[in-house]
């Protein structure tokens, strides 16, 4: 039991880790927080959902839209919204709120143009589970931690080798100083909303078979994968990841082995505990001080 | 000062509750076997409190269209007196449910009424309906509404205890002797489970091996799917809310459990079956009646009545319909329009005594019999089964 309640946790960690991953990029690179991950992944989902399902594209077609929609949602969220808050001298607490503002924005307007009702979407699979000896593993577990690792690797890749990637970070330390080198540091930060808008957007598309669409379905996993970053290190890419299979583990085991009704409960519990005994996570990142 | 406000407040309520009542159980003359209270009223008024928006909405929408059929056939007239329909949107919430009630009772002075839509609802106002005298139509399954003595509360379709009952067949059907149990942890799940259990234990044979919860608002059911699998039961039975029914199913699957659930009469409805996709296959449940996905499906039903209301269904409203309210509604509809006119009065009292009355009368969920039923006029389901995402009916 206690193997397959592990791979039956593995996808639902690989999504809060790439929730996990989408808030991390954004505060490495602009020092901000966000709120709105959980529903940019319902976001995501729908968008998925009005593709593949209603307009009956491809798959992958399916997939490629969604991403590139949600890439240009975060960019221009950054632009419009985030950046004009900072011109006129609003604060980190500031652009917070908006983002919350935000997400209810779009829950309402997802009930608006989907209906409040929960929809079904297609499975992308064609076996409900395959049969790794007496194990029974669904594909969608398999696919959420390949999707996860997949975008983990690109992102350190491009964090780390290529040179928008090297701007992204110099922005982070000092934009002031990133800006007299030359490096355009408001296409670097709009560039970090855009790529955690499509992390989320990718989690939808993962989960919406498994978990059914609906306005509030992401509301829960946000916050989990919040918690999955500060876990594994507020800003830290592996460490989100981590976070995030820790905090999926902990919340299978705990329905399987104790009681579902305190799996919510002894996961934030353990959020608390790592906020007050180790704030830098796992993988001991540093706050960015502004 | 606020003592003698909320003092003063509930004597007004007080006496506008108690002053309709009265005027409601006044004993009326018969002349001819036709009262006063009949002679002087130009119309029949029939309340209804449903829920017209919110997350409910397609359930009071449906509620609305059923009753439209019911009063259609009768050209909309009970003895040649017309029928006035008053309908308010009581969202489906208690307190909007209350507010309606109230307004229906003293303003509008309605003879009887159809609604509110859910059971918690339906549980708030019965007081004030009991009060009143007035005949009350409760349109949803929660067992415990009928269960509290109230005596002008009555129930247009099969409550989910008998459901439950109906549902032991297909354990013994189904050969299955391990029983899971996966509920919602809230008052109809947990209200379910001990009433399936004690089913269970009463017949004697069967093992529990497992009974799993999970909270209102829940989106990933692993742990509990993966105990299930493991316990190694041969059947499910799931006491969910319609909109997790479909995730649950599909979770079951993907975590290995191929054998049969059974569920209740929320797999009717089609948006349910289609989010579990070929998870539904092997669902089974009792229920009073099922729904059809298009116009096709009208010939699969045995019944003439259901074949007829569903003709007109589809021709007035130009889709399928989307919950089994609106059959309850018509059922309920049907019988308040056959009590007021056996009843020959419009008085609360002859009206609800003329309901209790109701004997084999034959509906969409079967045959209704009031005499002695606490309000339950329908005690019996069917069973059906999901087989390649279509609902048919098990023979037993």
């Amino acid at each position: 039991m206690f193997l397959q309640l592990l791979i039956g946790s593995i996808m639902l960690g690989g999504i809060y880790g790439l929730l996990g991953l989408g808030y991390g990029i954004i505060y490495k690179t602009s020092g901000l927080m966000t709120f709105a991950q959980g529903e940019l992944l319902m976001m995501g989902a729908f968008l998925g959902f009005t593709f593949f399902k209603l307009l009956k594209l491809p798959f992958i077609v399916a997939l490629l839209a969604t991403i590139i929609i949600m890439f240009l949602f975060g960019f221009f969220f950054e632009k419009m919204i985030i950046r004009t808050i900072l011109g006129k001298g609003g604060s980190v607490i500031h652009v917070l709120l908006a983002t919350i503002g935000v997400s209810i924005v779009l829950q309402n307007l997802a009930a608006i143009v989907w209906t409040s009702e929960i929809q079904q979407f297609p499975p992308i699979f064609n076996v409900e589970y395959l049969e790794l000896g007496t194990i029974k593993v669904a594909p969608e577990s398999i696919s959420g931690i390949v999707v996860a690792v997949i975008c983990m690797v690109l992102l350190h890749l491009f964090m780390n080798f290529t040179r928008l990637g090297t701007a992204m970070r110099a922005a982070a330390q000092d934009s002031s100083a990133a800006n007299v080198c030359g490096i355009n540091v408001s296409f670097a930060k709009g560039l970090s909303w855009a790529i955690s808008s499509a992390l989320a957007g990718i989690c939808g598309i993962i989960i919406g078979p498994v978990y059914g669409i609906y306005m509030l379905m992401g509301a829960l996993i946000g916050t989990k994968g919040f918690a999955a970053a500060v876990i594994g290190g507020y800003g830290s890419m592996y460490g989100s990841i981590l976070g995030g299979m820790i905090i999926g583990v902990i919340e299978t085991m705990t329905a399987g082995y104790i009681s579902s009704s305190y799996k919510d409960f002894i996961v934030f519990f353990v959020f608390i505990v790592f906020l007050v005994v180790k704030p830098t996570g796992i993988f001991n990142e540093k706050i960015i001080e502004s | 000062m606020k003592k003698s406000l909320v003092l003063i407040l509930a004597i007004i309520i007080m006496v506008v509750v108690t002053g309709c009542g009265g005027s409601n159980s006044t004993v009326s003359k018969t002349v001819d076997g036709v009262d006063n209270s009949w002679k002087d009223a130009k119309a029949v008024k029939i309340g209804v409190a449903i829920s017209l928006t919110g997350p409910n909405a397609q359930l009071g929408i449906d509620t609305k269209r059923g009753m439209e059929i019911a009063l259609k056939e009768i050209d909309n007239k009970i003895n040649g007196k017309p029928v006035e329909l008053v309908i308010y949107d009581e969202k489906g919430t208690p307190e909007q449910s209350m507010k309606a009630i109230i307004r229906l009772l003293n303003q509008d002075k309605v003879n009887v009424i159809y609604g509110p839509q859910l059971s918690n609802s339906i549980m708030a106002v019965g007081p004030t309906v009991e009060a009143a005298k007035v005949p009350l139509m409760g349109a949803a399954v929660g067992a415990g509404w009928t269960q509290q003595g109230w005596k002008y509360i009555f129930r247009p379709v099969v409550n989910t205890y008998y459901q439950g009952l109906e549902a032991m067949k297909l354990f013994k059907k189904l050969n299955a002797k391990k029983v899971a149990i996966l509920n919602i942890n809230d008052e109809f799940g947990n209200r379910s489970k001990q009433d399936i259990v004690e089913m269970l234990q009463k017949a004697g044979g069967y093992e529990i091996v497992a009974t799993e919860t999970h909270k209102p608002g829940d989106q990933d059911f692993t742990g509990q799917c993966v105990k299930i699998v493991q316990s190694g039961a041969d059947v499910v039975f799931l006491a969910v809310l319609s909109g997790d029914a479909g995730p649950i199913a599909k979770q079951l699957r993907k975590a290995g459990f191929n054998k049969p659930l059974i569920g209740d009469t929320s797999w009717s409805a089609k948006p349910v079956r289609e989010i579990a996709g070929d998870a539904a296959n092997e669902v089974y449940f009792a229920a009073p009646y099922v729904l059809p996905d298009n116009v096709e499906d009208i010939k699969g039903f045995k019944s003439p009545l259901m074949q007829k209301f569903l003709t007109t269904y589809f021709a007035d409203y130009k889709e399928a319909p989307l919950s089994e309210n609106t059959y309850r509604a018509y059922d309920g509809t049907k019988i308040l329009v056959k009590s007021i006119e056996n009843a020959k009065s419009l008085n609360g009292t002859k009206i609800r005594d003329a309901i209790e009355n109701i004997n084999d009368y034959e509906g969409l969920g079967g045959k209704f019999n009031y005499r002695g039923a606490n309000g339950d006029g329908i005690k019996t389901a069917n069973l059906f089964m999901i087989k390649n995402g279509k609902v048919v009916q098990v023979v037993d």
